[in-house]
Protein backbone atom coordinates (compact mmCIF):
# COMPACT_ATOMS: atom_id res chain seq x y z
CA UNK A 1 0.00 0.00 0.00
CA UNK A 2 2.74 2.41 1.04
CA UNK A 3 4.65 1.43 -2.09
CA UNK A 4 1.68 2.33 -4.30
CA UNK A 5 1.24 5.68 -2.58
CA UNK A 6 4.95 6.31 -3.11
CA UNK A 7 4.59 5.38 -6.77
CA UNK A 8 1.64 7.74 -7.14
CA UNK A 9 3.59 10.52 -5.44
CA UNK A 10 6.55 9.89 -7.67
CA UNK A 11 4.34 10.05 -10.80
CA UNK A 12 2.87 13.31 -9.50
CA UNK A 13 6.34 14.77 -9.01
CA UNK A 14 7.41 13.71 -12.51
CA UNK A 15 4.24 15.26 -13.95
CA UNK A 16 4.83 18.56 -12.09
CA UNK A 17 8.50 18.56 -13.14
CA UNK A 18 7.60 18.08 -16.82
CA UNK A 19 4.83 20.63 -16.64
CA UNK A 20 7.35 23.10 -15.19
CA UNK A 21 9.88 22.39 -17.95
CA UNK A 22 7.25 22.73 -20.68
CA UNK A 23 5.99 25.98 -19.10
CA UNK A 24 9.48 27.46 -19.00
CA UNK A 25 10.06 26.26 -22.56
CA UNK A 26 6.88 28.02 -23.70
CA UNK A 27 7.84 31.18 -21.84
CA UNK A 28 11.28 31.20 -23.45
CA UNK A 29 9.74 30.82 -26.90
CA UNK A 30 7.11 33.51 -26.37
CA UNK A 31 9.55 35.97 -24.80
CA UNK A 32 11.83 35.90 -27.85
CA UNK A 33 11.20 39.18 -29.58
CA UNK A 34 12.17 38.72 -33.20
CA UNK A 35 12.46 41.43 -35.79
CA UNK A 36 9.18 41.09 -37.68
CA UNK A 37 10.78 41.57 -41.10
CA UNK A 38 13.07 38.57 -40.50
CA UNK A 39 10.46 36.48 -38.72
CA UNK A 40 7.69 36.96 -41.28
CA UNK A 41 9.10 34.69 -44.06
CA UNK A 42 9.58 31.82 -41.57
CA UNK A 43 6.04 32.32 -40.30
CA UNK A 44 4.59 32.29 -43.82
CA UNK A 45 6.50 29.09 -44.61
CA UNK A 46 5.09 27.41 -41.50
CA UNK A 47 1.58 28.74 -42.11
CA UNK A 48 1.74 26.95 -45.44
CA UNK A 49 3.14 23.71 -43.97
CA UNK A 50 0.92 23.62 -40.92
CA UNK A 51 -2.19 25.40 -42.10
CA UNK A 52 -2.57 25.15 -45.85
CA UNK A 53 -1.47 21.51 -46.04
CA UNK A 54 -4.05 20.62 -43.34
CA UNK A 55 -6.80 22.21 -45.40
CA UNK A 56 -7.68 19.13 -47.45
CA UNK A 57 -8.34 16.85 -44.48
CA UNK A 58 -10.31 19.60 -42.71
CA UNK A 59 -12.47 20.35 -45.78
CA UNK A 60 -13.23 16.69 -46.52
CA UNK A 61 -13.97 15.90 -42.87
CA UNK A 62 -16.15 19.00 -42.54
CA UNK A 63 -18.13 18.06 -45.63
CA UNK A 64 -18.82 14.51 -44.51
CA UNK A 65 -19.55 15.44 -40.89
CA UNK A 66 -22.05 18.06 -42.07
CA UNK A 67 -23.66 15.53 -44.41
CA UNK A 68 -23.91 12.80 -41.75
CA UNK A 69 -25.25 15.26 -39.19
CA UNK A 70 -27.98 16.35 -41.62
CA UNK A 71 -28.90 12.76 -42.43
CA UNK A 72 -29.12 11.68 -38.79
CA UNK A 73 -30.79 14.90 -37.71
CA UNK A 74 -33.40 14.70 -40.47
CA UNK A 75 -34.44 11.15 -39.50
CA UNK A 76 -34.99 12.15 -35.85
CA UNK A 77 -36.63 15.53 -36.58
CA UNK A 78 -38.90 13.87 -39.12
CA UNK A 79 -40.53 11.82 -36.31
CA UNK A 80 -41.62 15.08 -34.67
CA UNK A 81 -42.47 16.85 -37.90
CA UNK A 82 -39.70 19.37 -37.27
CA UNK A 83 -37.43 18.88 -40.27
CA UNK A 84 -37.46 22.67 -40.85
CA UNK A 85 -35.28 22.91 -37.71
CA UNK A 86 -32.46 20.98 -39.44
CA UNK A 87 -30.50 24.16 -40.16
CA UNK A 88 -30.39 25.14 -36.46
CA UNK A 89 -29.43 21.66 -35.36
CA UNK A 90 -26.48 21.45 -37.69
CA UNK A 91 -25.30 25.02 -37.25
CA UNK A 92 -25.44 24.97 -33.45
CA UNK A 93 -23.72 21.55 -33.22
CA UNK A 94 -20.99 22.59 -35.60
CA UNK A 95 -20.27 26.09 -34.29
CA UNK A 96 -20.43 25.27 -30.59
CA UNK A 97 -18.77 21.86 -30.37
CA UNK A 98 -17.99 19.80 -33.45
CA UNK A 99 -16.17 22.51 -35.37
CA UNK A 100 -13.57 23.46 -32.76
CA UNK A 101 -13.15 19.96 -31.28
CA UNK A 102 -12.95 17.88 -34.46
CA UNK A 103 -10.74 20.40 -36.25
CA UNK A 104 -8.40 20.41 -33.25
CA UNK A 105 -8.29 16.60 -33.17
CA UNK A 106 -7.61 16.47 -36.92
CA UNK A 107 -4.98 19.18 -36.50
CA UNK A 108 -3.28 17.24 -33.70
CA UNK A 109 -3.20 14.10 -35.86
CA UNK A 110 -2.07 15.77 -39.05
CA UNK A 111 0.01 18.84 -38.19
CA UNK A 112 0.88 18.11 -34.54
CA UNK A 113 2.39 14.71 -35.23
CA UNK A 114 4.28 16.08 -38.25
CA UNK A 115 5.68 18.93 -36.14
CA UNK A 116 6.91 16.57 -33.44
CA UNK A 117 8.46 14.17 -35.93
CA UNK A 118 10.16 16.99 -37.83
CA UNK A 119 11.64 18.69 -34.76
CA UNK A 120 12.51 15.31 -33.22
CA UNK A 121 14.39 14.30 -36.35
CA UNK A 122 16.21 17.62 -36.36
CA UNK A 123 17.23 16.91 -32.77
CA UNK A 124 18.32 13.35 -33.60
CA UNK A 125 20.39 14.34 -36.63
CA UNK A 126 22.13 17.15 -34.71
CA UNK A 127 20.54 19.88 -36.86
CA UNK A 128 19.41 21.79 -33.78
CA UNK A 129 22.82 21.43 -32.10
CA UNK A 130 24.58 22.63 -35.23
CA UNK A 131 22.24 25.63 -35.38
CA UNK A 132 23.12 26.45 -31.76
CA UNK A 133 26.82 26.19 -32.55
CA UNK A 134 26.32 28.57 -35.51
CA UNK A 135 25.03 31.07 -32.94
CA UNK A 136 21.46 30.82 -34.23
CA UNK A 137 18.84 30.39 -31.54
CA UNK A 138 16.71 27.32 -32.43
CA UNK A 139 13.87 28.52 -30.21
CA UNK A 140 13.59 31.60 -32.37
CA UNK A 141 14.40 30.01 -35.73
CA UNK A 142 12.65 26.64 -35.41
CA UNK A 143 10.14 26.63 -32.57
CA UNK A 144 8.70 30.14 -32.54
CA UNK A 145 7.45 30.24 -36.18
CA UNK A 146 5.85 26.83 -35.75
CA UNK A 147 4.14 27.77 -32.50
CA UNK A 148 2.70 30.99 -33.91
CA UNK A 149 1.72 29.30 -37.17
CA UNK A 150 -0.27 26.66 -35.26
CA UNK A 151 -1.84 29.34 -33.10
CA UNK A 152 -2.96 31.29 -36.19
CA UNK A 153 -3.89 28.32 -38.39
CA UNK A 154 -6.29 26.40 -36.20
CA UNK A 155 -8.93 29.14 -35.72
CA UNK A 156 -8.95 29.75 -39.49
CA UNK A 157 -9.22 26.01 -40.20
CA UNK A 158 -12.05 25.79 -37.66
CA UNK A 159 -14.06 28.53 -39.38
CA UNK A 160 -13.51 26.78 -42.72
CA UNK A 161 -14.63 23.49 -41.17
CA UNK A 162 -17.82 25.14 -39.85
CA UNK A 163 -18.66 26.66 -43.24
CA UNK A 164 -18.04 23.42 -45.14
CA UNK A 165 -20.04 21.36 -42.62
CA UNK A 166 -23.01 23.70 -42.99
CA UNK A 167 -22.65 23.43 -46.77
CA UNK A 168 -22.54 19.61 -46.50
CA UNK A 169 -25.71 19.59 -44.41
CA UNK A 170 -27.37 21.87 -46.98
CA UNK A 171 -26.50 19.42 -49.77
CA UNK A 172 -28.06 16.50 -47.89
CA UNK A 173 -30.92 18.31 -46.16
CA UNK A 174 -32.12 20.61 -48.93
CA UNK A 175 -30.89 19.11 -52.21
CA UNK A 176 -31.38 15.45 -51.32
CA UNK A 177 -33.99 15.16 -48.56
CA UNK A 178 -36.12 18.09 -49.72
CA UNK A 179 -36.08 20.44 -46.72
CA UNK A 180 -37.18 23.90 -47.80
CA UNK A 181 -34.13 26.06 -48.47
CA UNK A 182 -35.76 29.21 -47.09
CA UNK A 183 -36.68 27.51 -43.83
CA UNK A 184 -33.25 25.90 -43.60
CA UNK A 185 -31.38 29.22 -43.82
CA UNK A 186 -33.87 31.47 -41.98
CA UNK A 187 -34.19 29.13 -38.98
CA UNK A 188 -30.42 28.82 -38.86
CA UNK A 189 -30.01 32.59 -38.97
CA UNK A 190 -32.59 33.05 -36.22
CA UNK A 191 -31.06 30.43 -33.92
CA UNK A 192 -27.35 31.10 -34.25
CA UNK A 193 -26.02 33.98 -32.19
CA UNK A 194 -22.82 35.49 -33.50
CA UNK A 195 -21.28 36.10 -30.09
CA UNK A 196 -22.53 33.11 -28.10
CA UNK A 197 -22.08 30.51 -30.79
CA UNK A 198 -19.56 31.61 -33.39
CA UNK A 199 -17.20 33.76 -31.33
CA UNK A 200 -17.16 31.24 -28.48
CA UNK A 201 -16.37 28.48 -30.98
CA UNK A 202 -13.49 30.53 -32.36
CA UNK A 203 -12.22 31.27 -28.82
CA UNK A 204 -12.18 27.54 -28.16
CA UNK A 205 -10.20 26.95 -31.35
CA UNK A 206 -7.66 29.62 -30.38
CA UNK A 207 -7.08 27.87 -27.05
CA UNK A 208 -6.89 24.46 -28.75
CA UNK A 209 -4.48 25.76 -31.39
CA UNK A 210 -2.16 27.08 -28.73
CA UNK A 211 -2.24 23.94 -26.59
CA UNK A 212 -1.92 21.43 -29.45
CA UNK A 213 1.03 23.27 -31.01
CA UNK A 214 2.70 23.75 -27.62
CA UNK A 215 2.48 20.02 -26.91
CA UNK A 216 3.74 19.17 -30.41
CA UNK A 217 6.81 21.43 -30.36
CA UNK A 218 7.66 20.52 -26.76
CA UNK A 219 7.52 16.78 -27.48
CA UNK A 220 9.67 17.25 -30.58
CA UNK A 221 12.27 19.44 -28.89
CA UNK A 222 12.70 17.17 -25.88
CA UNK A 223 12.51 13.88 -27.73
CA UNK A 224 14.95 11.06 -26.94
CA UNK A 225 17.24 11.22 -29.99
CA UNK A 226 16.55 7.74 -31.33
CA UNK A 227 14.10 6.29 -33.87
CA UNK A 228 12.06 4.83 -31.02
CA UNK A 229 12.19 8.14 -29.17
CA UNK A 230 10.70 9.99 -32.17
CA UNK A 231 7.97 7.37 -32.51
CA UNK A 232 7.07 7.68 -28.85
CA UNK A 233 7.13 11.47 -28.94
CA UNK A 234 4.82 11.51 -31.97
CA UNK A 235 2.37 9.16 -30.27
CA UNK A 236 2.50 11.25 -27.09
CA UNK A 237 1.70 14.39 -29.08
CA UNK A 238 -1.45 12.89 -30.58
CA UNK A 239 -2.60 11.31 -27.29
CA UNK A 240 -1.84 14.27 -25.00
CA UNK A 241 -3.16 16.84 -27.48
CA UNK A 242 -6.40 14.91 -28.03
CA UNK A 243 -6.98 14.49 -24.30
CA UNK A 244 -6.12 18.13 -23.65
CA UNK A 245 -8.58 19.25 -26.35
CA UNK A 246 -11.43 17.13 -24.96
CA UNK A 247 -10.71 18.14 -21.36
CA UNK A 248 -10.37 21.82 -22.17
CA UNK A 249 -13.52 21.70 -24.27
CA UNK A 250 -15.50 20.70 -21.19
CA UNK A 251 -13.89 23.43 -19.08
CA UNK A 252 -14.40 26.13 -21.72
CA UNK A 253 -17.99 25.07 -22.38
CA UNK A 254 -18.74 25.20 -18.66
CA UNK A 255 -17.23 28.69 -18.44
CA UNK A 256 -19.04 29.92 -21.56
CA UNK A 257 -22.41 28.58 -20.47
CA UNK A 258 -21.91 30.28 -17.12
CA UNK A 259 -21.65 27.06 -15.17
CA UNK A 260 -18.56 28.37 -13.36
CA UNK B 1 53.08 36.89 -24.71
CA UNK B 2 52.27 34.99 -21.56
CA UNK B 3 51.45 31.30 -21.34
CA UNK B 4 47.71 31.95 -20.99
CA UNK B 5 47.50 33.73 -24.32
CA UNK B 6 49.19 30.80 -26.06
CA UNK B 7 46.26 28.56 -25.29
CA UNK B 8 42.97 29.02 -27.09
CA UNK B 9 41.07 26.73 -24.75
CA UNK B 10 41.90 26.05 -21.11
CA UNK B 11 39.93 23.51 -19.16
CA UNK B 12 40.67 23.35 -15.46
CA UNK B 13 39.35 20.99 -12.76
CA UNK B 14 36.38 20.04 -14.92
CA UNK B 15 33.81 17.74 -13.35
CA UNK B 16 30.71 16.60 -15.17
CA UNK B 17 28.16 13.88 -14.69
CA UNK B 18 24.98 12.69 -16.40
CA UNK B 19 22.41 11.66 -13.83
CA UNK B 20 24.49 9.54 -11.45
CA UNK B 21 27.18 8.59 -13.98
CA UNK B 22 30.46 10.49 -13.65
CA UNK B 23 31.84 11.49 -17.06
CA UNK B 24 34.73 13.77 -16.04
CA UNK B 25 36.42 13.98 -12.70
CA UNK B 26 38.91 16.84 -12.27
CA UNK B 27 40.01 17.03 -15.89
CA UNK B 28 42.59 19.60 -17.04
CA UNK B 29 43.25 20.21 -20.73
CA UNK B 30 44.92 23.01 -22.65
CA UNK B 31 44.44 23.49 -26.37
CA UNK B 32 47.36 25.47 -27.82
CA UNK B 33 46.54 28.25 -30.25
CA UNK B 34 47.23 27.49 -33.90
CA UNK B 35 47.78 23.76 -33.33
CA UNK B 36 45.79 20.60 -33.97
CA UNK B 37 44.94 18.79 -30.77
CA UNK B 38 43.49 15.31 -30.87
CA UNK B 39 41.29 14.09 -28.03
CA UNK B 40 41.16 10.33 -28.19
CA UNK B 41 39.61 7.63 -26.10
CA UNK B 42 37.40 4.58 -26.24
CA UNK B 43 33.70 4.84 -27.14
CA UNK B 44 31.64 6.27 -24.33
CA UNK B 45 34.58 7.98 -22.64
CA UNK B 46 32.98 11.43 -23.04
CA UNK B 47 34.85 12.87 -26.02
CA UNK B 48 31.75 14.38 -27.64
CA UNK B 49 30.60 15.59 -24.21
CA UNK B 50 33.89 17.43 -23.90
CA UNK B 51 33.23 19.32 -27.15
CA UNK B 52 29.73 20.16 -25.94
CA UNK B 53 31.24 21.53 -22.73
CA UNK B 54 33.72 23.65 -24.70
CA UNK B 55 30.87 24.97 -26.89
CA UNK B 56 28.72 25.57 -23.75
CA UNK B 57 25.98 23.29 -24.97
CA UNK B 58 26.38 21.57 -21.61
CA UNK B 59 27.22 23.09 -18.23
CA UNK B 60 29.89 21.50 -16.01
CA UNK B 61 29.21 20.46 -12.46
CA UNK B 62 32.34 22.34 -11.43
CA UNK B 63 35.52 23.65 -13.01
CA UNK B 64 36.20 26.24 -15.67
CA UNK B 65 36.34 26.28 -19.45
CA UNK B 66 38.12 29.32 -20.85
CA UNK B 67 37.68 29.87 -24.59
CA UNK B 68 39.91 32.62 -25.90
CA UNK B 69 40.38 33.71 -22.25
CA UNK B 70 36.62 33.96 -21.66
CA UNK B 71 34.82 31.76 -19.13
CA UNK B 72 32.26 30.48 -21.61
CA UNK B 73 29.82 29.18 -19.00
CA UNK B 74 29.50 32.53 -17.25
CA UNK B 75 28.19 34.29 -20.36
CA UNK B 76 24.60 35.28 -21.04
CA UNK B 77 22.95 34.02 -24.23
CA UNK B 78 23.86 37.06 -26.33
CA UNK B 79 27.51 37.02 -25.29
CA UNK B 80 27.68 33.25 -25.70
CA UNK B 81 26.37 33.47 -29.26
CA UNK B 82 28.98 36.14 -29.98
CA UNK B 83 31.74 33.79 -28.81
CA UNK B 84 30.22 30.92 -30.79
CA UNK B 85 30.63 32.89 -34.00
CA UNK B 86 34.35 32.26 -33.56
CA UNK B 87 33.80 28.52 -33.14
CA UNK B 88 33.08 26.12 -35.97
CA UNK B 89 31.98 22.58 -35.29
CA UNK B 90 31.79 19.55 -37.53
CA UNK B 91 29.23 17.20 -36.06
CA UNK B 92 29.47 13.43 -36.05
CA UNK B 93 26.25 13.12 -38.08
CA UNK B 94 27.00 16.22 -40.16
CA UNK B 95 23.96 18.08 -38.89
CA UNK B 96 23.08 19.34 -42.40
CA UNK B 97 19.60 20.82 -42.74
CA UNK B 98 17.73 18.23 -44.75
CA UNK B 99 15.08 20.57 -46.17
CA UNK B 100 17.50 22.88 -48.01
CA UNK B 101 20.18 22.19 -50.63
CA UNK B 102 23.96 22.21 -50.23
CA UNK B 103 24.30 25.87 -51.26
CA UNK B 104 21.68 27.04 -48.76
CA UNK B 105 23.21 24.88 -46.02
CA UNK B 106 26.57 26.58 -46.46
CA UNK B 107 24.94 30.00 -46.85
CA UNK B 108 22.80 29.52 -43.71
CA UNK B 109 25.06 31.21 -41.15
CA UNK B 110 25.85 34.09 -43.53
CA UNK B 111 22.17 34.74 -44.12
CA UNK B 112 21.50 34.66 -40.39
CA UNK B 113 24.36 36.87 -39.26
CA UNK B 114 25.13 39.21 -42.14
CA UNK B 115 23.34 41.40 -44.63
CA UNK B 116 25.63 40.65 -47.55
CA UNK B 117 24.31 41.28 -51.05
CA UNK B 118 23.21 38.09 -52.79
CA UNK B 119 26.03 38.04 -55.38
CA UNK B 120 28.71 38.45 -52.72
CA UNK B 121 27.11 35.76 -50.59
CA UNK B 122 27.03 33.45 -53.60
CA UNK B 123 30.74 34.02 -54.28
CA UNK B 124 31.65 33.29 -50.65
CA UNK B 125 29.62 30.09 -50.58
CA UNK B 126 31.07 28.89 -53.87
CA UNK B 127 34.61 29.65 -52.67
CA UNK B 128 33.96 27.63 -49.55
CA UNK B 129 32.51 24.74 -51.53
CA UNK B 130 35.46 24.91 -53.95
CA UNK B 131 37.83 24.55 -50.97
CA UNK B 132 36.20 21.23 -50.07
CA UNK B 133 35.91 20.17 -53.72
CA UNK B 134 32.11 20.27 -53.89
CA UNK B 135 31.32 23.42 -55.87
CA UNK B 136 29.65 21.23 -58.48
CA UNK B 137 27.33 19.73 -55.86
CA UNK B 138 25.83 23.03 -54.72
CA UNK B 139 22.36 22.24 -56.06
CA UNK B 140 22.16 18.77 -54.52
CA UNK B 141 20.01 18.01 -51.50
CA UNK B 142 21.73 16.49 -48.42
CA UNK B 143 19.90 13.19 -49.08
CA UNK B 144 21.72 12.93 -52.43
CA UNK B 145 25.20 13.15 -50.86
CA UNK B 146 27.44 10.29 -49.79
CA UNK B 147 28.64 10.19 -46.18
CA UNK B 148 32.00 11.71 -47.09
CA UNK B 149 30.45 14.45 -49.21
CA UNK B 150 28.06 15.33 -46.40
CA UNK B 151 31.00 15.73 -43.99
CA UNK B 152 32.76 17.99 -46.49
CA UNK B 153 29.66 20.14 -46.93
CA UNK B 154 29.32 20.32 -43.15
CA UNK B 155 32.96 21.36 -43.01
CA UNK B 156 32.38 24.11 -45.57
CA UNK B 157 29.36 25.29 -43.57
CA UNK B 158 31.33 25.30 -40.31
CA UNK B 159 34.08 27.38 -41.93
CA UNK B 160 31.89 29.99 -43.60
CA UNK B 161 32.07 32.51 -40.72
CA UNK B 162 35.87 32.21 -40.58
CA UNK B 163 36.06 30.66 -37.10
CA UNK B 164 39.18 30.82 -34.99
CA UNK B 165 38.53 27.46 -33.38
CA UNK B 166 37.36 24.36 -35.27
CA UNK B 167 36.05 21.32 -33.42
CA UNK B 168 35.69 18.03 -35.27
CA UNK B 169 33.55 15.33 -33.72
CA UNK B 170 34.61 11.90 -35.03
CA UNK B 171 35.33 13.20 -38.54
CA UNK B 172 36.73 9.89 -39.83
CA UNK B 173 34.13 7.47 -38.49
CA UNK B 174 32.53 5.29 -41.17
CA UNK B 175 34.50 6.79 -44.05
CA UNK B 176 36.20 4.84 -46.84
CA UNK B 177 40.01 5.20 -47.10
CA UNK B 178 39.84 7.74 -49.94
CA UNK B 179 37.36 9.99 -48.13
CA UNK B 180 39.36 9.60 -44.94
CA UNK B 181 42.51 10.71 -46.74
CA UNK B 182 40.66 13.70 -48.22
CA UNK B 183 39.32 14.73 -44.81
CA UNK B 184 42.74 14.40 -43.15
CA UNK B 185 44.31 16.58 -45.81
CA UNK B 186 41.49 19.12 -45.63
CA UNK B 187 41.67 19.47 -41.86
CA UNK B 188 45.44 19.85 -41.92
CA UNK B 189 45.46 22.27 -44.87
CA UNK B 190 42.67 24.46 -43.53
CA UNK B 191 44.30 24.61 -40.12
CA UNK B 192 47.67 25.63 -41.52
CA UNK B 193 46.49 28.04 -44.20
CA UNK B 194 43.88 29.83 -42.10
CA UNK B 195 45.88 29.73 -38.87
CA UNK B 196 43.08 28.00 -36.97
CA UNK B 197 43.13 26.14 -33.71
CA UNK B 198 41.65 22.67 -34.18
CA UNK B 199 40.33 20.04 -31.82
CA UNK B 200 39.75 16.59 -33.28
CA UNK B 201 37.78 14.13 -31.24
CA UNK B 202 38.32 10.65 -32.58
CA UNK B 203 39.00 7.04 -31.81
CA UNK B 204 40.77 6.51 -35.11
CA UNK B 205 44.26 6.56 -33.60
CA UNK B 206 46.45 6.47 -36.70
CA UNK B 207 44.46 9.05 -38.67
CA UNK B 208 44.11 11.55 -35.84
CA UNK B 209 47.71 11.12 -34.71
CA UNK B 210 48.97 11.67 -38.28
CA UNK B 211 47.95 15.34 -38.25
CA UNK B 212 47.85 16.16 -34.53
CA UNK B 213 50.47 18.28 -32.80
CA UNK B 214 49.25 17.27 -29.36
CA UNK B 215 47.25 14.25 -28.20
CA UNK B 216 45.15 13.67 -25.08
CA UNK B 217 43.83 10.24 -24.17
CA UNK B 218 40.67 10.15 -22.08
CA UNK B 219 39.62 7.02 -20.21
CA UNK B 220 37.90 6.26 -16.94
CA UNK B 221 36.75 9.90 -16.40
CA UNK B 222 40.30 11.27 -16.52
CA UNK B 223 43.14 12.23 -18.82
CA UNK B 224 45.33 9.14 -18.84
CA UNK B 225 47.87 10.26 -21.42
CA UNK B 226 49.13 13.45 -22.97
CA UNK B 227 51.92 14.40 -25.35
CA UNK B 228 52.99 14.48 -28.95
CA UNK B 229 51.84 11.53 -31.09
CA UNK B 230 55.34 10.05 -30.79
CA UNK B 231 55.27 10.28 -26.99
CA UNK B 232 51.80 8.77 -26.87
CA UNK B 233 52.81 5.77 -28.99
CA UNK B 234 55.77 5.18 -26.66
CA UNK B 235 53.74 5.67 -23.47
CA UNK B 236 53.82 2.66 -21.15
CA UNK B 237 50.75 3.69 -19.15
CA UNK B 238 48.49 0.59 -19.35
CA UNK B 239 45.40 2.65 -20.31
CA UNK B 240 47.25 4.46 -23.09
CA UNK B 241 49.03 1.32 -24.28
CA UNK B 242 45.83 -0.68 -24.58
CA UNK B 243 44.00 2.08 -26.47
CA UNK B 244 46.82 3.13 -28.81
CA UNK B 245 47.81 -0.41 -29.76
CA UNK B 246 44.24 -1.73 -29.83
CA UNK B 247 44.78 -4.52 -27.30
CA UNK B 248 41.51 -6.44 -26.74
CA UNK B 249 41.96 -6.84 -22.98
CA UNK B 250 43.63 -4.74 -20.34
CA UNK B 251 42.59 -1.81 -18.19
CA UNK B 252 39.41 -1.60 -20.24
CA UNK B 253 38.16 -5.19 -19.79
CA UNK B 254 36.89 -7.25 -22.70
CA UNK B 255 34.05 -8.56 -20.51
CA UNK B 256 31.26 -6.39 -19.25
CA UNK B 257 31.01 -6.85 -15.45
CA UNK B 258 28.94 -9.96 -14.68
CA UNK B 259 28.49 -12.64 -12.04
CA UNK B 260 30.76 -15.70 -12.07
CA UNK B 261 30.58 -17.50 -15.44
CA UNK B 262 30.21 -21.01 -13.98
CA UNK B 263 27.58 -19.79 -11.56
CA UNK B 264 25.69 -18.22 -14.43
CA UNK B 265 25.76 -21.49 -16.39
CA UNK B 266 24.58 -23.36 -13.28
CA UNK B 267 27.67 -25.59 -13.09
Amino acid sequence: MIGRIQQLGSLGLIFCHRLGISGLFLLRVILRRPKLSRFFPFLIEQLYTIGVLSLLIVVISGLFIGMVLALQGYNILDKFGATHELGNLVALSVTRELGPVITALLFAGRAGSALTAEIGLMQTTEQISSMEMMAVDPLWRIISPRLWAGFISLPILTVIFMLIAVFGSYLVGVDWLGVDAGQFWSNMQAAVDFHIDIINGVIKSIVFGFVVTWIAVYQGYFTTPTARGIGRATTKTVVYASLAVLGLDFVLTAIMLGGW
Amino acid sequence: MNAKQDNFVEISHLCFQRNERVIFDDVNITIPRGKITAIMGPSGSGKTTLLQLIGAQLKPLSGKVLVNSVDIHSLNRKALYKVRRDIGMLFQKGGLFTNINVFENVAFALREHTKLPEDMLRDLVLMQLEAVGLRGACDLMPSELSGGMARRVALARAMILNPKLMMYDEPFTGQDPITMGVLIQLIKRLNDILGLTSIIVSHDVAEAASIADEVYIIAHNKIVGQGTPKQIFADQNPWVKQFVHGLPDGMIPFHYPAINYEEDLGL
